[in-house]
């Protein structure tokens, strides 16, 4: 009958090769899948060309500016601690989200005056709106009153 | 002797407990056994039969507030709500938001209700069903809980096996218990990776993150909407909706009861049993994951009756059932009261207070669930560019507290985001990866436990009765799923 | 309107900034008034690790003024916490002898090794290590299993214990006792089940996978007075005697270590990050001394078969922790490893 050697020294390096043992095999007949099927309608087993990663007319800015921001706001917490750092990141995740042309109203909506009517310029105010109130909210909430440890 | 003490206190330690539940169940990265970690100290101020109330109200909110954001946004509150999910957020998609969530309300009520009465009448037979159920038979279990991904992942199943055993081999990195050796992880993350990637963080990358990022490629154009709640199509009707149904929702909850009274088969193994057996004794299986009433019963049927579940094994042998009730000794020791064989003999008026306490939190969580849903729905009425901001921000915070306080468990979310992200680039099924990942350390510890009881004879796997009537089970599924893969392939053929 | 929209935000966002960045403080230090994480090293809450931290905590912040929280984050995160804190009170340990057992065994970095943290005045003492086996089991404790092989010569016994824990310390003494006793015919037939949790140890005894575990006093005591077959236990051995407790212990079994009487109870003590204040240290001793005598504590540790010990100042505390790991060192370097107990 089938037997493995137990030790406890070594035990924790019993299951992992069978995982890895039965990923092995599926990748092969993955391969295999993939090598007959091509065969069959007589394409290249590697075929790139007119292979696109990114959907059609992707958004460059947002997409790594999500990630650039995310990659900033984590380090950010620990600097300057949870509240300031969400504020500052949930705004310009807002910011980025909505559109970042909204930043060109500022200079006009000083030089015109003009705050609450400029639309873009209001959108910059609604996103404050959303950092500050979700941010503190949150802060209070879970770091005051249920004392969750923050950054 | 066993008189039950209730009252307009305990009324209100209920209602904030499930309240707060709900909130917890529902915000992402946030769960019930957090919400019950918190409110452990606080506990002490009352005496236990009113704590109770707040606890297990906590218990009920929390496993029942998951389905909100699962259907809404395709984010799974809780672990166990990944399958409420599949078909709830595609019926929230075209525009049946309010029913798809009252039909999981219901479910939910339902499934509480059922394990309740396993809870009553059956805690001792359960309890020895449980005592032999040895480590094997949960391997077993476990394993059958993983033919799902052979299920959801129609049209290229080897495909999604293969992901779902990459899943397996990431949850094994870390330390492993039996011996406080470390595998598979770099020096440079020998403090941070020593328990391996944590579920929370791993879940929220996968779901949320994954989906902002693919929103931000899309330019976050508000015509996709994420739930179109303008042509309200169809709206819940209790008759309707439940016609047919009553078999699986009594299925639904005896299979979480009875994942519940198994110590140490963690609670989501019992929303993915369910949603595969609903899907397999189906009579239209195909129609799974495009929004079908089924699917989500069977899924929040099956979480709810988790809970009374869970409490069996701890009642009735001082074994917690799931990780939340773990928490929940905490709150009788601290008060000097020892769970074990004799707690129901010897705390008769303790016994009876779990049972109001869980009745009562399963009324309140309908009630504060059901009629008020219909406003927070509303909440997706905003513009993603507005509510992604603020999903980013508690997932953060979700994350950061899975360990009290860990930046690295942030780091985890992130990278599993873009881990997540590629994956869906390359067309491998994300919850398959996931849910070998939930499974794949209990996976390792049951198949240890075997190995370590037979002295290392593999024959032990084929040596138990219960065990082999879980092999049966185990290649029926299996078979199903290649016949079921097969009858697509070819209909995709006739048809194209 | 919008400029009082304006102005209210811009007084929101300026306010929240100074006051989330105006925590530092200067002056002499004290924990008054601060908020304090005790990290702890499991990550249970039903364990007596949060069960001890959670119940000291809520008398020593009454005595400190300061408002302490316990954190179970884990024994390599607390460990972890101790080197990587900064020593202002505001993060602090409470741990029992796994802060060096685990150091010991080899299963943590030296660096977490007590040298480089400091100790700090001990909270309480769990007396409540015990070995149980099934109520129909052929011998009636430790002692009695040798004289039980010697009468089968057939016959094995399987002891279930966690690698490099206190339970692992506890079966090595036992081991070695049996060992230096009966020979090593006798001792080669006491074998090891490798274990978890509490619950998978009784899995393991009802499965017929063992025949003795290890686990925590009140965690058993039902299964001792049940008279169900399938569940009835008996308690085979204590490592300490408990107050009221009729059990017996290696002590008045004569399981000896090197022939000296062996005890030995779970110490929990406060540990703090390296180069700590001296004048924080000292107002913790003076409050851990005030509540250590505290009958309020007493009462609620007995509750839970814990006590709070004789006081130990964390000059005395370093001492004591000290000595028990060196006492302790000798008998961990000549056991033999687990791979050659095991079946």
């Amino acid at each position: 009958m089938l037997r493995v050697t137990y030790r406890p020294s070594t035990s924790h390096w019993l299951f992992p090769p069978i995982i890895m043992g039965i990923l092995g095999i599926l990748i092969v007949i993955m391969l295999i899948q993939r090598a007959v099927r091509c065969a069959k309608e007589k394409k290249p087993f590697f075929n790139l060309k007119g292979y696109r990663f990114f959907i059609e007319n992707w958004d460059k800015t947002r997409l790594f500016g999500t990630l650039v921001l995310m990659i900033l706001y984590f380090p950010a917490m620990e600097l300057i601690g949870f509240l300031p750092a969400s504020i500052i990141f949930i705004f310009l995740f807002n910011v980025l989200f909505v559109g970042l042309h909204q930043f060109k109203s500022i200079p006009v909506a000083f030089k015109t005056k003009q705050f609450w009517s400029n639309p873009d310029f209001r959108s910059l105010i609604i996103s404050l709106a959303i950092a500050v109130i979700s941010s503190t909210l949150i802060w209070f909430l879970f770091g005051k009153v249920f004392k969750i440890t923050l950054p | 002797m066993g008189v039950l003490s209730f009252g307009i206190p305990q009324l209100i330690m209920s209602v904030i407990g499930v309240v707060i539940g709900i909130i917890f169940g529902a915000l992402p990265g946030m769960t019930a056994t957090m919400a019950i970690a918190i409110f452990l100290p606080l506990t002490y101020a009352y005496d236990l039969n009113t704590s109770l109330y707040l606890l297990l109200g906590l218990y009920v909110g929390g496993i029942s507030g998951g389905l909100i954001p699962a259907i809404l946004i395709n984010i799974p509150g809780t672990p166990s709500s990944i399958c409420t999910g599949f078909d709830g957020h595609p019926m929230a998609r075209r525009g049946e938001g309010v029913r798809a969530l009252r039909i999981g309300i219901v479910a939910s009520l339902f499934g509480g209700l059922i394990s309740l009465a396993c809870l009553f009448f059956f805690t001792p037979p359960l309890a020895r069903v449980a005592i032999n159920f040895s480590a094997v038979e949960k391997f077993l279990l476990i394993v059958f809980a993983l033919t799902i991904i052979a299920a959801l992942s129609k049209g290229d199943m080897i495909k999604g096996v293969f992901i779902g055993f990459v899943g397996v081999l990431i949850s094994l990195i870390g330390q492993f218990a039996d011996n406080n050796k470390m595998r598979m992880v770099p020096s440079m993350f020998r403090v941070d990776l020593r328990m391996g990637f944590q579920l929370l963080p791993v879940l929220i990358g996968l779901f949320a993150l994954v989906q902002i990022f693919q929103e931000a490629e899309a330019g976050m154009k508000e015509e996709h909407h994420m739930a179109d709640l303008s042509k309200q199509s169809r709206g819940f009707n209790f008759r309707e909706d439940f016609k047919g149904q009553w078999f699986n929702v009594l299925r639904s909850g005896i299979i979480g009861t009875f994942v519940g009274v198994l110590p140490g088969v963690g609670g989501s193994a019992a929303s993915l049993l369910s949603y595969s057996q609903a899907k397999s004794m189906s009579k239209h299986p195909d129609k799974f994951g495009t929004g079908l009433v089924d699917g989500l019963i069977a899924s929040e049927g099956s979480n709810n009756g988790l809970t009374g579940g869970a409490l069996i094994p701890l009642l009735s042998l001082g074994i917690p059932g799931d990780s939340t009730t773990a928490v929940l000794v905490g709150a009788f020791m601290l008060q000097g009261i020892q769970v074990g064989p004799l707690f129901i003999t010897n705390n008769p008026t303790i016994w009876n207070t779990i049972l109001f306490a869980l009745l009562i939190a399963n009324i309140l969580m309908f009630v504060f669930m059901f009629y008020p849903i219909k406003h927070v729905v509303k909440i997706i009425n905003f513009p993603k560019s507005r509510i992604f901001p603020v999903i980013i921000l508690l997932c953060t915070v979700g994350s950061y507290a899975t360990q009290n306080g860990n930046i690295f468990d942030v780091w985890t979310m992130l990278f599993f985001g873009i881990v997540g992200y590629f994956l869906a680039k390359f067309g491998f099924s994300i919850p398959s990866f996931l849910i070998g990942f939930i499974l794949g350390s209990d996976l390792e510890k049951y198949f240890v436990d075997s190995i370590k009881g037979s002295g290392g004879d593999l024959s032990v796997f084929f040596s138990r009765p219960i065990g082999n009537v879980i092999w049966v089970l185990i290649l029926v599924s299996l078979v199903y799923a290649f016949w079921d893969e097969r009858r697509s392939k070819k209909k995709a053929q006739s048809e194209a | 309107m919008k400029k009082v929209l304006l102005a209210v935000l811009g007084v929101l966002l300026v306010s929240t900034l100074l006051f989330a960045g105006g925590d530092s403080e200067a002056g002499p230090q004290t924990f008054k008034g601060k908020n304090v994480r005790v990290v702890i090293g499991s990550t249970s809450t039903s364990g007596d690790s949060y069960l001890i931290a959670e119940t000291v905590s809520r008398y020593l912040g009454k005595e400190l003024g300061a408002n302490l929280k316990v954190d179970a984050v884990g024994a390599a995160k607390a460990l972890d916490a101790m080197q990587t804190s900064k020593p202002d009170g505001n993060t602090i340990m409470m741990f029992h002898d796994m802060t060096y057992l685990g150091i010991s065994f080899g299963a943590y970095d030296k660096m977490y090794s007590l040298e480089n943290m400091v100790v700090g005045p001990r909270i309480a003492q769990n007396p409540g290590s015990a070995w149980g086996s099934r109520a129909d089991a052929p011998y009636d404790d430790l002692a009695g299993v040798p004289e039980y092989l010697k009468k089968n010569p057939t016959a094995v016994v399987r002891v279930a214990c966690e690698a490099g824990g206190v339970s692992h310390v506890g079966f090595i003494v036992y081991w070695q006792w049996v060992k230096d006793v009966y020979g090593a015919q006798i001792a080669d037939r006491i074998r090891v089940v490798v274990g978890g949790s509490t619950g998978d140890k009784l899995q393991m005894l009802w499965d017929g996978n063992t025949d003795i575990i290890f686990a925590d006093y009140t965690s058993l005591l039902q299964y001792t007075q049940t008279d169900d077959p399938k569940l009835a236990m008996k308690f085979v051995g204590l490592m300490d005697n408990i107050e009221g407790v009729s059990a017996t212990s290696y002590a008045d079994q004569g399981i000896t270590l090197d022939g000296k009487e062996f005890r030995f109870s779970k110490d929990f003590l406060i540990y703090l990050p390296k180069n700590f204040p001296a004048d924080l240290l000292a107002e913790l001793d003076a409050a851990m001394k005030r509540v250590n005598a505290d009958p309020g504590l007493v009462a609620d540790l007995a509750k839970m078969t814990y006590r709070p010990g004789t006081y130990l100042d964390s000059v005395k505390a370093k001492e004591f922790i000290y000595g028990k790991r060196n006492s302790l060192q000798g008998l961990i370097d000549r056991a033999p490893s687990l791979d050659d107990l095991v079946l």
